[in-house]
């Protein structure tokens, strides 16, 4: 490393509320190198990149940049101390074309200070030849363009942008192996010319081809720096995992062998790639996945709020073909989504909790069309016993209350509506350790009583304390199917990173004693 | 771009579909061809408009909400919203009437007083919404009610008189050949071209397009804001200059009824409510075949009560026409971001 890191993180910490994102994250980038960040989902990487882009400000700590201390208070400011970013949420504008993108808010300009047209679209034609992405018209209008092509217009942008660093936020996300061929080859041409790069990625083999120096992220903080020859695969999942793996505690269940949801080679855009897998009443099937492989279409398109492009669903033996949620609620047999967002599609904040417990059963509740209210305060009442909500906790506003008491009304909801089949997405996210336990123990009661649960988690710890049966997802395909005695956290995280589908490492995944 | 060598008239056919495709992006091409047609339908039916009498008072008759069209434009394609367009027109026109004078120095006075006025207002309602951070629709509902009331504070009733220089100059013919208004119109579109080629004309259309994307490439989100509304005011300001030369009178009601029509225009122009999608000319088009259809039924015999079924009618396709193009995509790309789990 040179004397003065060209990028240093000295011991940044950021809250959202009660949850850490950040807690005491130190590393540095020395001059020159493409340096990657990897971690676990909710290790903090997104975070700490939406720090040095200026678009959130850390509670504590501070950046420096070749030593300087810098405030980063806006994406601007960012920009001004030589920091560019290609980010993950992609920031290119729909309607404005090809070039007006790739200049915005440089615009060459003529004497008049007014913008040239010709002179954009020349510059913006050089840019796309300079980055080798010439079959890309910059008259084009950018909804026209696919999604990779989208992605790679955001990295050719921030690409000519970089004056000292440039930072990736999953950039490959979106791309296809050729393209990330393509992205590569620009990486080494800026790294060539003396520029220093942070690369995020989930991807193993992704991250060794390219980067110099590897940074684990685990809970918020760094674990270790280390050059990508000095630790195996096996090392850096062992890294990103931590080594406090908990006994978990589980009740044996006898699962039926009646199908409840099979999902036949679904497809759906953009993540989802042809997914097979079943579910039988009363079982816990975990679906492990790194963000975007699939796991977020496959939900919505099980609850009816995005369409499916191909595949067959069968419900309990029937063709099941949801096209809203009202489908999935009442002619789907029961079928609900905990959305990951509680606040945004989960409750009504400014509703009671009583009015969001009985909300996909008003019909139910109702005779003639008019909600019968002692009907639906006995119903709410039942429902929040089950979920551990106290009736005061029942009649605030939904808003007035903690995330774990939001989350069990958000699950109560399909306690009252007498469901078959629950779609779990991350309901922990953000809930204290107490509720989780509570959440889990109301899962496995559900269970009991015959009700499947299909539960994504961001957590492998949780996916391997309450499912009988895991599922990886792996750039919208099954990576790995794990019966209860097979699942391991390495293996569910070395699934999840397609360490080995991608071939590019030797690191064989067996099941010796699963193989019987 | 591929860089292969052309014969001459292939050069300037490619690049005579490059301003086409420049032109087509803008959204106005097809309120421009309506209009032309429905002209052509007016002459056809009604061949004495093309004397220069008829000529001006067909021009006249929309040109004030084809201006304060414009200036809402430029604030829906920042991605706000203004409904106080109508009471602002009342309020220029009841500030004219009563403060004009006589003399030709005073009546020239007012054309500055009004567009700083109209400006001012603009950046007080900008200022509500970017500084206050309320939503457009509500805080310029509040200023509809505010602007109004201050107009009638001003003015109670109809009155004020406008001297006849005054009227004649917006009003009348350049050089006996071409109406004033016309050359106004045609001033307005010159400006907005250039305002467009500047970087605050990009921005506008940046943040109006997706803020968040705008301010991750560096521009400053709430000063352009405030600047299309600044800007949108100037131009109420110079609506209200010519609703006054037409009418020659000062009314604190004058604009209430315009505002619906402002909007209408807006709609049929192809701009997109939300932003980033449209383009002022389009607005201004849009004003003219508001008044046209009118024109035409009238021309027709055809009972004034069917105008208003007409123009509802004309609204709707309007509306359609630019959803079928560009309704997927916009819809998509506002679901894709919401959706995607943001992670730490």
């Amino acid at each position: 490393m040179t004397d003065v890191a060209r990028l240093q993180v000295v011991e940044v910490s950021k809250h959202y509320g009660p949850t850490v994102a950040l807690n005491n994250a130190s590393f540095a980038v020395a001059d020159g190198d493409v340096h990657a960040l990897i971690g676990e989902n909710g290790a903090g990487k997104s975070t700490l990149v939406k720090l040095l882009s200026g678009l959130i400000r850390p509670d504590a700590g501070e950046i420096r940049v070749a030593g300087e201390s810098v405030r980063l208070h806006s994406p601007r400011d960012a920009l001004g101390a030589g920091i560019a970013t290609a980010y993950q949420e992609l920031t290119v504008i729909p309607y404005l074309t090809v070039a007006q993108n790739l200049l915005l808010g440089r615009e060459p300009r003529n004497r008049l200070r007014l913008v040239s047209t010709n002179r954009l679209v020349q510059q913006a034609s050089g840019m796309l030849q300079r980055w080798e992405l010439a079959g890309v018209s910059p008259e084009a209008l950018v909804s026209e363009l696919s999604l990779a092509e989208r992605q790679q217009l955001e990295l050719v942008r921030s690409l000519d942008r970089t004056s000292q660093v440039l930072l990736l936020d999953e950039p490959t996300a979106a791309l296809g192996a050729q393209q990330v061929d393509w992205l590569f080859r620009q990486v080494r041409r800026l790294r060539d010319k003396g520029k220093t790069l942070v690369f995020i990625s989930h991807r193993m083999s992704e991250v060794r081809e390219i980067a110099d120096k590897i940074t684990v992220l685990r809970n918020g903080h760094e674990v270790a720096t280390f050059a990508p020859h000095e630790a195996s695969d096996r090392d850096v999942i062992q890294m990103m995992v931590g080594r406090d793996v908990k006994a978990t505690l589980r009740k044996t269940r006898d699962v039926s062998s009646e199908v409840r949801l099979d999902v036949e080679d679904l497809r759906c855009e953009p993540g989802l790639k042809g997914l097979s897998f079943s579910l039988r009443a009363g079982e816990i099937v975990g679906l492990g996945a790194l963000q975007g492989n699939g796991q977020l279409e496959l939900f919505l398109s099980l609850f009816g709020a995005r369409r499916a492009a191909s595949g067959t669903i069968r419900l309990d033996g029937q063709p099941y073909k949801p096209r809203s949620p009202y489908d999935a609620i009442h002619r789907g047999l029961g079928i609900s989504l905990v959305p990951e967002d509680r606040k945004a599609e989960g409750v009504m904040v400014d509703m009671s909790g009583l009015a969001n417990i009985t909300l996909p059963s008003l019909r139910a509740l109702a005779t003639a069309g008019v909600v019968r209210t002692p009907r639906q305060r006995r119903a709410a009442l039942s429902a929040a016993r089950g979920v551990n909500v106290t009736p005061q906790n029942l009649v605030k506003e939904v808003r007035a209350l903690s995330g774990g008491n939001q989350q069990k009304i958000a699950l109560g909801k399909w306690l009252v509506a007498d469901t078959k089949l629950l779609l779990m997405y991350d309901p922990t996210r953000g809930v204290d350790v107490a509720t989780k336990a509570e959440i889990f123990a109301m899962m496995q009661e559900m269970a009991e009583a015959g009700k499947s649960i299909l539960f994504y988690s961001t957590d492998i710890e949780e996916l391997l304390g309450v499912s009988d049966r895991i599922v990886v997802l792996y750039r919208g395909v099954k990576a790995a199917e794990l019966s209860q005695s097979e699942m391991t956290r390495d293996r569910v995280l070395t699934a999840m990173l397609g360490v080995a589908r991608d071939d590019s490492v030797s690191m064989p995944v067996q099941a010796p004693e699963a193989a019987l | 771009m591929s860089v292969t060598r052309r014969g001459a008239p292939w050069v300037k056919l490619s690049e005579f579909g490059v301003y086409r495709r420049r032109m087509s992006l803008t959204g106005t091409v097809g309120p421009a061809v309506v209009l032309v047609v429905l002209f052509f339908i007016y002459v056809a039916v009604h061949p004495g408009v093309l004397s220069l009498l008829q000529f001006n008072t067909l021009t006249n008759e929309a040109t004030a909400v084809a201006i304060a069209a414009a200036g809402e434009t430029l604030i829906v394609l920042a991605g706000g919203f203004d409904l106080s367009v109508g009471s602002v027109l009342s309020l220029i026109n009841v500030l004219i009437a009563t403060k004009i004078g006589t003399s030709t120095g005073s009546q020239l006075l007012m054309v500055p007083i009004a567009l700083g006025a109209g400006a001012a207002i603009g950046a007080i309602n900008g200022a509500l919404v970017v500084l206050l951070r309320i939503p457009s629709i509500v805080a310029t509902l509040a200023m509809s009610f505010f602007w109004g009331g201050v107009a009638l504070l001003i003015l109670s009733q109809p009155g004020g008189s406008v001297p006849l220089d005054f009227v004649n100059w917006f009003t009348g013919n350049v050089r006996g050949a071409i109406p004033a208004a016309l050359v106004l119109l045609v001033v307005v579109v010159a400006l907005w071209i250039l305002v467009k080629r500047t970087r605050l004309g990009r921005a506008i259309y940046a943040v109006g397009g997706d803020p968040g994307a705008a301010a991750a490439n560096g521009i400053r989100v709430g000063p352009t804001s405030l600047a299309a509304y600044t800007l949108g005011g100037l131009l109420y300001g110079l609506a209200g200059i010519f609703l006054t030369a037409q009418s020659a009178s000062g009314d604190p009601n004058v604009g209430g009824p315009l505002l619906l029509s402002v909007f209408a225009a807006v709609v049929i122009g192809g701009v997109v409510f939300g932003g980033g999608r449209g383009d002022v000319v389009g607005s201004m088009i849009g004003a003219f075949i508001l008044y046209l259809i009118a024109d035409v039924l009238f021309a027709l015999g055809v009972s004034s009560f069917y105008t208003n079924v007409l123009n509802g009618s004309v609204l709707l396709v309007a509306v359609l026409a630019g959803s079928l193009s560009g309704a997927r995509q916009w819809l998509f790309s506002r679901l894709r971001p919401s959706l995607s789990a943001a992670d730490g």
